[in-house]
C-alpha cells in the first residue's frame, strides 16, 4: 500500500478508523533517525497489523527503542512517516495527543507516579484525557487492577509494591485509556526472575484477547510463545523479520545466527 | 515437637519442617542500654567525646538555669506582654479583636491538624500540663511565705508605699541601718521589691505599677556618721495618720515597730524625718507580712475588686508634703539570689496569672476545633470503628472541659477574682461558634474525606478576609461613624502581631509567585523566562534591606497612587517579592530532579503540558523540596526583624524600644528582654519546622520510597 493511499482516505472519527488496506495499524515508512551525528535508526520499513503481537529483539543499542518510542513520539524521526490508526506522526500537536490516546506504552522502569496511589496512577489519565467522571474511572481502574490480579494493593502507594506488581500497574495504567495498541519496552528487564513471569502472564493473556502489541524484549521464551512476528534489529536497521518458526529454528542472516547462538 | 537436628543420612542436613519460634532479643540488644552503647559509647573516643560534650553542655545548662531561676527579673516580659505582642501604641479598648483573630486561627489550625495530621501524644501533654501549671502554680504560690518589702531610706529622699491590708493583719517594720561599709551590696535581702507608684508607662493602654528588685549601694556613705533620725507613719487612703511610730533616733540598733490594720483596704506608708535634726546615713525599711502588689493588669482589676480603687500616686503626694515622688524607676538589678519559692511566687505566678487567661481559651477553642475535626473525620467515612472512635474522641474531650470548669472552679475559690468572667462568655461564644461551623461543615461531607478537607480549605479562605477585617477595623457602618469596630491605622501595629502578619501574609502569597516565576524561568517563550530570570537573578542580587528602602521611599515617587498605599503593605509586597524569587530557584530545583521518565509516562498517556505540570511535575517538585521551602518561610520569619529600619516595630524592635526607654527603666535588663524574644522567636520557627516535618509524611511520604 502507498503513501498516497492512506492520505487520500481520511478517518470519520479516532476510535473507528476504516479498514484500510491489509489492517495496518501501524506503518513505518523510510524512517530515519540521528542523535547528533549518530544514525540511530536507518531506513525502517515496517508495519504492524491490527490484533498482531510483534516482538523486537536484538542488541543493546540496535535501536528497539528508539523505533517504538517513536511510534508514539516520544522520540522525533527526521525522516520518513510513521502513519499510526492512519495518522501521520508530525510536530501537529493534536495529532500527537490524539495518537497517544490510542497508544498505551510501558515502560522498562515501570515510571508509575510515586506520588499517587496504584487506583489514582490508573484513574488519572482517564479523568483528564478521557474525561470519565471520578465514579466511572474508579471503577475501571479497579476492574483493570483485578484483571492483573492486584486489586488487593488500590490504595497502596507505587512504592509499597514489588517491582512484578509495580509493572502490571503500569500495564493497567495504560489499559485503561482502552488503547487499540500497546508498546512493551522491555518490560522485565528491571525485574527480579522471580517476579518476570507474573508480568508475562498478565501480557500473554492480553496477546490472546487480541490486542494489537509492539514488544522490546529479551524473553525469547515469550516470544517463541505469543509473537506472530520477531523483528530482528542489528545498528539502527532491520536485519530480519519473521515467524517466530523461522526466526528460532531457521534464521537466514549472519547477525541473526550469531546473536541467536549467544542468546540461546 | 522436636526442635533439635531431624536424624539425617550422612553429610546430608535438613532443617526442621517448623521453624524456631521467634523470641526477643537481649535486654542489652534493645531499647535504651542499646542505643546508648551504640550511639554514645561505641570506641574509647566515643566515649570521651561524650563524656567531655555532657560534662560542657551540663555546665552551661547549669548556670544558665542557675541564672535563670535564682537571679534574672522577667518582669520586663511578662509585665509588658500587651507590648510585646501588639506594639506600643495598639489601641487597648481594641485588644479584644486581636484575641479573637488568634482563638480563630487556633480553632482552624487545630481543625486542620485533627483532619490533615494527627497531634503529637508529646504535643499534647506539654499543653495540658503547662495548663495545669497556669492554674496550679498560683495556688503554690499562696503557700509562700510573703516575701518582705524592703525600700531604701535615705535622708532626704522619701518613697511612699502603697499598701493593701486586710482586717487584722499584722505588718510588721523593721529599720536596718546601714552602719557597714560592705552591706551596702546587701546580697541576702533576696527580694528587695517595693512599689512605685508613679510610673508613667510608655504605652497608651497601660500603666500599670511596677516593683522592682532594688538592692545595691547608693555611693558610699561613711557607716561611722550614721545618724538617721526618721519615724514611720502609716496612713488611709483619704490621708488620715492612722499610726505614728517613735523615731529612730539615729540609733544603729535594728528598729521594729508593728501594726496592725483595722480593715480590709488600701494603706499607705512613709517616712517623716526629724525636721531639726534629720541627719545622714541609709537604712532599709522592711515592710513584712505585705502582699506584693500584682501590678499588672489584670492583677490590678483583681486588687481593685478586692480592696477598692487603687489610689493615684498624685493623690498622696499631697498629704505627704515631705515625700519625693520617683518619676523614673530606679534602674538597679536585682544582684541577690532568690529562694526557689520566691521565684515561683514572684516571678512565675504573676506571669501566669497574666496569660493564663488568653491560654486558656486558646486550649478550650483548639480543643474545641480539633474534637470537631475527628468526629468530622470520623462521620464523613462512616465505618462503625471510626463512628465508635470519633464517639469515645468526643466524650473524652468533653469529660477534658467538664474538668477544666472544675479546674477553673477550684482555682477561683483559691484566687477569688482572678479569673475574669469573659473565660465563661468565651466558652459560651466558642461553643456558639463551633455549633454554627459544624452546622456548616455538615454540609459539605457527603462521605468522603476530600469532602472535609475541601470545605476545611474553603474555611480557611474564609477566615482570610475575616481576619482582615477584625483587624483593620472600617470606618461607618450603614452611615453612622463606627466606634465599636472603629480602624486601627497601621502605625499602631506592633510587636509579635507585625511579625506575623508581615511573615504570614508573605510566605502565603509567595510561595504561588515563587512556583510561577520556576516554571516560568523553564518557559519555552523566551520572554517569559528571560523576564523570569532577571527578576529573579535581580531581587536575589541585591540585600533585602535595599528592597526594604525602595518600598519605602522610592516607590511613592512611581506615582499610581503608590505612596498611599500603606506603608505596611508596601513592605508585605517587599518581602513577597523577595522571597519569591527565592523560592522560585527552590521550586525550580525540585522541578529539575523528576526523572525524565515521569513526563514520558505522562505524555503517553496523552496527558497535555498543563496537565503534566499541575498533576505530575509540581507535586513531586514540592514535595522533594518542602524542608528547603519551609527553611526559606523560616528565614523569611527572621528577617522581618530588618523592618525597623524602615520605622516598623516588630517582635525585636518593640522590645528594642521597651529597653531603650529610660522612663520605664527597663535599660538594664537586656538579657531577659533578648532572651525573651529569643525564645519567642524560636517557638515560631520550630513550630513551623514541625509543620514542614508533618507535611513530609503525608501522602506518598507516609512510606519509604523506592527509587522508581
Amino acid at each position: 500500500m502507498s503513501k498516497s493511499q492512506i492520505q487520500a482516505q481520511e478517518p470519520d472519527e479516532i476510535g473507528n478508523p476504516h479498514q484500510i488496506g491489509d489492517n495496518d495499524v501501524i506503518q513505518c515508512i523510510s524512517v530515519n533517525k540521528w542523535y547528533g551525528d549518530y544514525h540511530a535508526l536507518r531506513d525502517i520499513n515496517i508495519s504492524v497489523k491490527e490484533r498482531e503481537v510483534v516482538v523486537v529483539i536484538g542488541p543493546s543499542g540496535s535501536g528497539k527503542s528508539t523505533l517504538i518510542r517513536c511510534m508514539n513520539r516520544l522520540e522525533e524521526h527526521q525522516e520518513g512517516q510513521i502513519f499510526v490508526d492512519n495518522i501521520e506522526l508530525s510536530n501537529d500537536l493534536k495529532n500527537i495527543n490524539a495518537i497517544r490516546r490510542e497508544i498505551g506504552m510501558v515502560f522498562q522502569q515501570f515510571n508509575l507516579f510515586p506520588h499517587l496511589t496504584v487506583v489514582d496512577n490508573v484513574t488519572l489519565a482517564q479523568r483528564y484525557v478521557r474525561r470519565r467522571s471520578k465514579a466511572q474511572s474508579e471503577q475501571i481502574a479497579l476492574d483493570l487492577l483485578e484483571r492483573v490480579g492486584i486489586h488487593d494493593q488500590a490504595y497502596k502507594y507505587p512504592g509499597q509494591l514489588s517491582g512484578g506488581q509495580q509493572q502490571r500497574v503500569a500495564i493497567a495504567r495504560a489499559l485503561a485509556m482502552q488503547p487499540k495498541i500497546m508498546l512493551f519496552d522491555e518490560p522485565t528487564s528491571a525485574l527480579d526472575p522471580e517476579m518476570i513471569k507474573e508480568v508475562l502472564d498478565v501480557m500473554k493473556e492480553l496477546a490472546r484477547s487480541g490486542m494489537t502489541m509492539v514488544v522490546v524484549t529479551h524473553e525469547m521464551g515469550f516470544a517463541r510463545e505469543v509473537a506472530d512476528r520477531v523483528i530482528f534489529m542489528d545498528e539502527g536497521r532491520v536485519v530480519e523479520v519473521g515467524t517466530p518458526e523461522h526466526f528460532f529454528q531457521n534464521p537466514q542472516h549472519d547477525r541473526t545466527k550469531l546473536f541467536l547462538s549467544q542468546i540461546l | 515437637m522436636d526442635k533439635g537436628l531431624q536424624p539425617t543420612n550422612g553429610d546430608v542436613y535438613v532443617a526442621s519442617a517448623e521453624p524456631p519460634e521467634a523470641r526477643r532479643p537481649p535486654i542489652a540488644e534493645t531499647g535504651a542500654i542499646r542505643w546508648a552503647r551504640e550511639n554514645l559509647f561505641k570506641t574509647r573516643y566515643d566515649v570521651l567525646l561524650t563524656v567531655t560534650v555532657a560534662t560542657l553542655v551540663g555546665l552551661f545548662l547549669y548556670s544558665f538555669l542557675d541564672w535563670v531561676i535564682f537571679k534574672a527579673q522577667w518582669e520586663v516580659a511578662f509585665l509588658n506582654l500587651r507590648t510585646h505582642s501588639l506594639g506600643l501604641s495598639f489601641p487597648r479598648e481594641q485588644i479584644w479583636r486581636v484575641d479573637m483573630v488568634v482563638l480563630i486561627v487556633i480553632f482552624l489550625s487545630l481543625f486542620s491538624v485533627a483532619v490533615w495530621g494527627s497531634m503529637n501524644a508529646f504535643l499534647r501533654r506539654s499543653v495540658l500540663i503547662v495548663l495545669a501549671a497556669m492554674y496550679i502554680v498560683p495556688i503554690l504560690a499562696g503557700f509562700v511565705p510573703k516575701t518582705a518589702i524592703n525600700v531604701w531610706v535615705q535622708e532626704g529622699f522619701v518613697r511612699v508605699m502603697n499598701f493593701t491590708a486586710d482586717a487584722d493583719q499584722t505588718i510588721g517594720f523593721a529599720v536596718i541601718p546601714q552602719t557597714d561599709e560592705n552591706a551596702f551590696a546587701v546580697s541576702d535581702l533576696a527580694a528587695g521589691y517595693y512599689e512605685n507608684n508613679n510610673r508613667q508607662a510608655g504605652t497608651s493602654f497601660d500603666t500599670f505599677n511596677e516593683r522592682s528588685a532594688n538592692v545595691v549601694a547608693f555611693g558610699t556613705v561613711d557607716p561611722s556618721e550614721y545618724d538617721l533620725n526618721f519615724r514611720i507613719v502609716v496612713v488611709g487612703r483619704n490621708g488620715n495618720i492612722l499610726e505614728t511610730s517613735e523615731f529612730t533616733g539615729g540609733s544603729t540598733d535594728e528598729f521594729t515597730f508593728e501594726w496592725t490594720a483595722p480593715r480590709s483596704g488600701w494603706y499607705a506608708t512613709y517616712v517623716e524625718f526629724d525636721e531639726e535634726a534629720p541627719g545622714v546615713g541609709s537604712a532599709w525599711l522592711r515592710l513584712e507580712n505585705i502582699e506584693v502588689f500584682r501590678s499588672t493588669s489584670k492583677g490590678r482589676a483583681d486588687v481593685a475588686e478586692r480592696y477598692g480603687e487603687i489610689p493615684e500616686a498624685s493623690a498622696i503626694a499631697e498629704f505627704c508634703t515631705n515625700c519625693v515622688t520617683t518619676t523614673t524607676r530606679t534602674s538597679l538589678r536585682f544582684e541577690g539570689r532568690r529562694t526557689l519559692g520566691e521565684f515561683v511566687s514572684l516571678q512565675m505566678a504573676p506571669a501566669m496569672l497574666e496569660t493564663r487567661g488568653l491560654f486558656t481559651q486558646m486550649v478550650i477553642v483548639g480543643g474545641v476545633g480539633y474534637l470537631l475535626g475527628l468526629a468530622m473525620l470520623s462521620l464523613s467515612f462512616g465505618a462503625p470503628d471510626t463512628i465508635r472512635g470519633a464517639e469515645r474522641t468526643v466524650t473524652s474531650g468533653g469529660g477534658f472541659l467538664i474538668l477544666l470548669y472544675f479546674g477553673v472552679q477550684f482555682s477561683l475559690f483559691f484566687n477569688p477574682g482572678a479569673v475574669a468572667l469573659n473565660q465563661i462568655s468565651f466558652l459560651i461564644f466558642g461553643t456558639l461558634v463551633v455549633i454554627a461551623l459544624s452546622y456548616a461543615g455538615l454540609q459539605f461531607i457527603k462521605g468522603d474525606k476530600r469532602d472535609v478537607s475541601r470545605g476545611l480549605v474553603i474555611l480557611w479562605l474564609i477566615s482570610i478576609p475575616v481576619i482582615w477585617t477584625m483587624l483593620t477595623g472600617f470606618a461607618a457602618i450603614g452611615g453612622e461613624p463606627n466606634t465599636r469596630f472603629p480602624i486601627i491605622s497601621s502605625q499602631n501595629y506592633g510587636g509579635m502581631l507585625l511579625t506575623l502578619l508581615l511573615s504570614a501574609v508573605s510566605i502565603v502569597l509567595s510561595f504561588p509567585l515563587g512556583v510561577l516565576l520556576a516554571l516560568g524561568r523553564q518557559s519555552d517563550l523566551p520572554v517569559v523566562s528571560l523576564t523570569c530570570t532577571l527578576f529573579i537573578e535581580f531581587v536575589r542580587g541585591v540585600p533585602l534591606i535595599t528592597l526594604l528602602f525602595f518600598g519605602r521611599f522610592i516607590l511613592p515617587f512611581f506615582g499610581f497612587g503608590l505612596g498611599d498605599v500603606d506603608l505596611i503593605v508596601r513592605t508585605m509586597v517587599m518581602l513577597t517579592l523577595f522571597t519569591a524569587a527565592y523560592m522560585a530557584e527552590v521550586v525550580r530545583g525540585g522541578l529539575q530532579i523528576i526523572p525524565k521518565g515521569q513526563i514520558e509516562a505522562a505524555q503517553a498517556l496523552g496527558l497535555n503540558g498543563l496537565w503534566t505540570t499541575i498533576f505530575i511535575k509540581l507535586p513531586q517538585a514540592l514535595r522533594a523540596v518542602i524542608p528547603a521551602i519551609m527553611g526559606q518561610s523560616v528565614s523569611l520569619f527572621k528577617d522581618t526583624s530588618l523592618v525597623f529600619i524602615i520605622g516598623l516595630f516588630e517582635m525585636l524592635g518593640t522590645m528594642n524600644q521597651v529597653l531603650s526607654d529610660a522612663q520605664t527603666g527597663y535599660t538594664i535588663f537586656t538579657r531577659e528582654g533578648y532572651l525573651y524574644v529569643g525564645v519567642a522567636y524560636f517557638l515560631f520557627a520550630y513550630l513551623m519546622a514541625d509543620i514542614s516535618r508533618r507535611v513530609e509524611r503525608t501522602g506518598a511520604g507516609s512510606i519509604r520510597r523506592n527509587d522508581i
